[in-house]
């Protein structure tokens, strides 16, 4: 691909080096051109100024003289009007377009340059750019702020469109095919479409824009107006701007015409030239029809004479903002005995609409996505460019910084398809900010960073901050990422403390209903606490609001964190804890219970019983009573055989008692307890 | 050759009654029916909402319809073809008034047309061909203070999607 290119930039080099030594207007000179990228032949031969064009495709369907064709919803192969025709391509034809293999350009029509020297070939790898575009230099002809519209407003408040297939309205004796009737394809290259209206060659301003009956009508641009009326156009004024363009304003009242003569007189741009009426033809009749029909006519012949270029001199204001081919600029036609082409259409406002077009060339634009606007003078760049720009994600953390909203990617490419990032002059980035997102953040440290690759972010010198208008802007010369960052004013998470509240037992058991508490604090420097989170077990994740009771028996994990206001969030704490409510059970047998006779023997005495808990049993606690405090033998478990003495005093009539209890714990440290005796009786009677 | 007589003296009469009857009532170029009244759609999970930032409106269109949002137009595409959305400003006070103007520029066929009120505006819906250049097509004419916002598809199996789409206009400033 490289090849192809430096081979046609030499070509096309040398071909023009050629060229401007030529005197003006040598039509037997032509050129042959064996490759182009994305242009037809006749385009190219257009931006190198040469008046026609000829190819030869290999094509069966592109040899010369046919092209291709929308009809309805197919597409279609028609001959061509002329034999210069090369390329056609519209969106129903998705892009089709007559290939060639060979193109010849004549009919050098280039500016005039007198030779001095003999011609020095002096190949070098410039980039040819073609055809430069006209300074724009027009304004709305109305006093649009004063209806409190901006510029984009009032420019798109159109009532009727520029027709850039046949804008041959001022030309009655040309018609359009069949296939174009009643239909309009506007400067954004919607084909055939239902705007209206078929055969328009201006633009018509009417009610939602402002211009109603009466409204002043300002010069777009200074030079000279003079006055013609028509029929159909009603009173009108024809500013000659010397510089090859002519605005015209139709329809005016009778009164308050800045003149009546044909002999023009000097205006000033926004100069008052009369006022919006409804003479002519207007729709509805009468004054509720009242609009201003505004055109602009190019001196194409540069004789002075702008009548003998209608239509072939009508130019669009807005341009041809698609990147299909403008059919007008291409449509070749006989009129008034003459072989004609329509005309190129540049953007001729001095004013930028918004997105207007993904096109950049010399004359500068203005492009927004988003809160992202990039305002590119004129002169920034000498290509022709496509901008495409891209939302990025959000920099959460970078070196303690965080991006305000999303970031941005900003690429341009010139007709090659070759990145372009670097540009001649400065153009203003402005991000516009929302207030409230910028809250949490430390405003001296609010700057917008560019980076190349999206991860690693340089700060971009010299950003202005207007706190006003919540605006960062900055003067660059490439194209990167870009993005406003700052450091947080919050950088810590919150903390949350889990509390239970409930009847302790051991350990992390409670033995009732327990009540849960997250109690979150975000510090002093915090923004406060966005929200808490928690999640019971095995459960999803809940936003935790108030405090909650559990009361069911078992086991629970308890997890949780919160997050603030500044999104810093907390790690996933947890607590554990359990709940036992049930007292073990427990009961208690001796075997014997009756010791006999009391002879002072010592005697084996069974501990019969068990103990049970809904959980488990911590522990078991025996406990030996001698009613004379003599014997106390240790009782280990359940099942033990203790040794007990089978005496008691004479006087003792109620017998010696042995009292044993057994106290059972379980985890929570719920307890239970029994108790049973051993007597020693004072007789066998007892 | 009494029973051809009488057999043509039966038929004649008839036929020509038929062509009549076919010319009087059957051949009307379109139907007009008064305003109607239409039930926004019941929105559902088919569906998804499109809001123009630059043509003040918002549609409902199926899941599988992509937006693609021009200043001057908004192209509502899916792998079947597409519905597009244009916005003419005017200076007309009404629906019929614009249409009559619209109607006078044009040689069109309409094949049928319906009168109706979409969410509080004027609308129309047709079937029309222009006879120029061949184009059939379905369009929804909705009126917005002046201004004609038209949604239109040239492809016949989306009709039924322009109406739900056309049919869930709602003007958004």
């Amino acid at each position: 691909m490289n090849k192809i290119i430096s081979s046609i930039e030499i070509f096309f080099l040398l071909s023009f080096t050629f060229l401007i030594i030529q005197p003006t207007k040598v039509f037997a000179q032509t050129i042959f051109l064996n490759s182009g990228i994305n242009k037809s032949c006749y385009n190219l031969c257009r931006d190198n100024n040469y008046l026609n064009a000829t190819s030869v495709g290999t094509d069966p369907l592109a040899s010369n003289g046919y092209y291709w064709d929308g009809f309805g919803n197919s597409c279609r192969f028609l001959p061509a009007d002329t034999n210069l025709v090369m390329y056609y391509a519209n969106p129903i034809c998705s892009g089709n377009q007559t290939n060639w293999t060979k193109c010849a350009c004549d009919g050098y029509i280039g500016p005039s340059t007198t030779p001095t020297t003999i011609p020095t070939i002096v190949p070098t790898p410039t980039i040819v750019s073609g055809e430069q575009p006209p300074t724009p230099f027009l304004n709305l002809p109305w006093d649009y702020q004063s209806k409190g519209m901006s510029f984009s407003e009032a420019a798109l408040a159109i009532n009727s469109y520029f027709d850039h297939e046949y804008p041959l309205l001022s030309s009655t004796s040309l018609l359009e095919p069949n296939e174009a009737r009643g239909t309009l394809t506007n400067y954004e290259g919607k084909f055939r479409s239902n705007l209206d209206y078929s055969r328009h060659d201006g633009y018509d301003y009417g009610r939602d824009a402002g211009t109603k009956n009466g409204e002043p009508v300002l010069a777009a641009a200074s030079g000279c107006a003079s006055y013609s009326y028509t029929g159909a156009g009603g009173n009108k004024i024809l500013i000659d701007h010397a510089n090859g363009f002519q605005t015209r304003y139709y329809h005016l009242q009778p009164d308050d015409l800045v003149t009546k003569s044909s002999a023009c007189i000097q205006v000033t741009k926004g100069e008052q030239i009369g006022r919006v009426g409804f003479t002519g033809n207007v729709q509805p009749a009468g004054e509720s029809g009242s609009h201003l029909h505004f055109m602009v006519v190019q001196d194409k012949n540069g004789d002075g004479d702008f009548d003998d270029n209608i239509p072939d001199g009508l130019t669009d204001p807005f341009g041809w903002q698609s990147t299909d081919s403008d059919p007008w600029q291409s449509y070749n036609f006989i009129y008034q005995g003459r072989q004609r082409t329509g005309n190129k259409s540049y953007y001729l406002f001095t004013k930028a609409i918004d997105n207007l077009s993904q096109n950049l060339d010399s004359n500068g634009g203005f492009f927004q996505l988003g809160h992202y606007s990039l305002d590119f003078p004129k002169d920034a760049t000498d290509k022709n460019l496509n901008l495409s720009m891209r939302a990025t994600p959000v920099v959460g953390s970078y070196n303690n910084l965080e991006s305000i909203g999303s970031t941005i990617s900003i690429t341009a490419k010139d007709i090659y398809g070759n990145l372009v990032t670097g540009f001649q002059k400065a153009f203003n980035l402005v991000i516009t900010y929302d207030p409230v997102m910028v809250f949490r953040f430390k405003p001296d440290t609010l700057k917008i960073y560019t980076s190349s690759d999206g991860a690693s972010w340089t700060e971009v010198d010299n950003t202005v901050i207007d706190s006003v208008n919540y605006q960062a802007s900055v003067q660059v010369d490439h194209l990167s990422y870009f993005a406003l960052m700052a450091e947080k004013k919050d950088i810590n998470p919150p903390v949350t403390t889990a509390i239970l509240s409930g009847e302790k037992g051991q350990n992390n058991w409670y033995r009732s209903d327990v009540e849960l508490k997250l109690d979150t604090s975000d510090g002093e420097d915090g923004l406060g606490v966005d929200y808490t989170a928690f999640k019971l077990n095995d459960g999803d994740w809940e936003e935790y609001k108030n405090p909650i009771i559990l009361v069911d028996e078992g086991s629970y994990k308890i997890e949780f964190y919160s997050a603030d206001l500044d999104e810093n969030i907390e790690e996933v704490e947890e607590t554990e804890f359990n709940i036992d409510k049930t007292l073990p059970e427990v009961n208690l047998s001796l075997n014997p219970s009756l010791l006999w006779p009391p002879d002072g023997t010592l005697r084996d005495v069974k501990i019969l019983g068990e103990s049970s808990d809904n959980v488990l049993i911590k522990e078991v606690v025996f406990n030996v009573e001698d009613e004379y405090n003599e014997i106390e033998p240790a009782i280990i478990d359940f099942g033990d055989t203790v040794k007990l003495e089978a005496r008691r005093k004479g006087d003792d009539l109620d017998g010696r008692e042995y009292i044993i209890k057994v106290t059972a714990f379980d985890l929570a440290g719920n307890t239970s307890s029994s108790e049973s005796a051993v007597l020693v009786p004072h007789d066998q009677g007892i | 050759m009494r029973k051809i007589l009488i057999l043509a003296l039966v038929l004649i009469p008839l036929i020509l009654l038929s062509v009549f009857i076919y010319n009087k009532f059957l051949s009307q170029k379109y139907i007009q029916t008064s305003p109607q009244n239409v039930i926004p759609t019941v929105f559902n999970q088919n569906l998804k909402t499109f809001k123009s930032s630059t043509m003040d409106f918002t549609v409902q269109i199926p899941n599988y319809y992509q937006a693609t949002e021009k200043l001057t137009y908004v192209d509502l595409k899916s792998d079947n073809g597409l519905v597009d959305v244009v916005r003419n400003r005017t200076n007309f006070n009404s629906l019929d008034e614009y249409l009559k103007d619209t109607d006078s520029r044009k040689k069109l066929s309409i094949f049928s047309r319906e009168n109706l009120e979409i969410n509080g505006y004027n609308a129309e819906s047709r079937i029309e061909q222009n006879k120029d250049s061949g184009v059939k097509q379905k369009v929804y004419y909705i009126f917005v203070d002046g201004s004609v916002y038209i949604i239109s598809t040239k492809i016949e199996s989306l009709y039924s999607d322009l109406d739900q789409i056309a049919q869930s206009f709602k003007y958004t400033p």
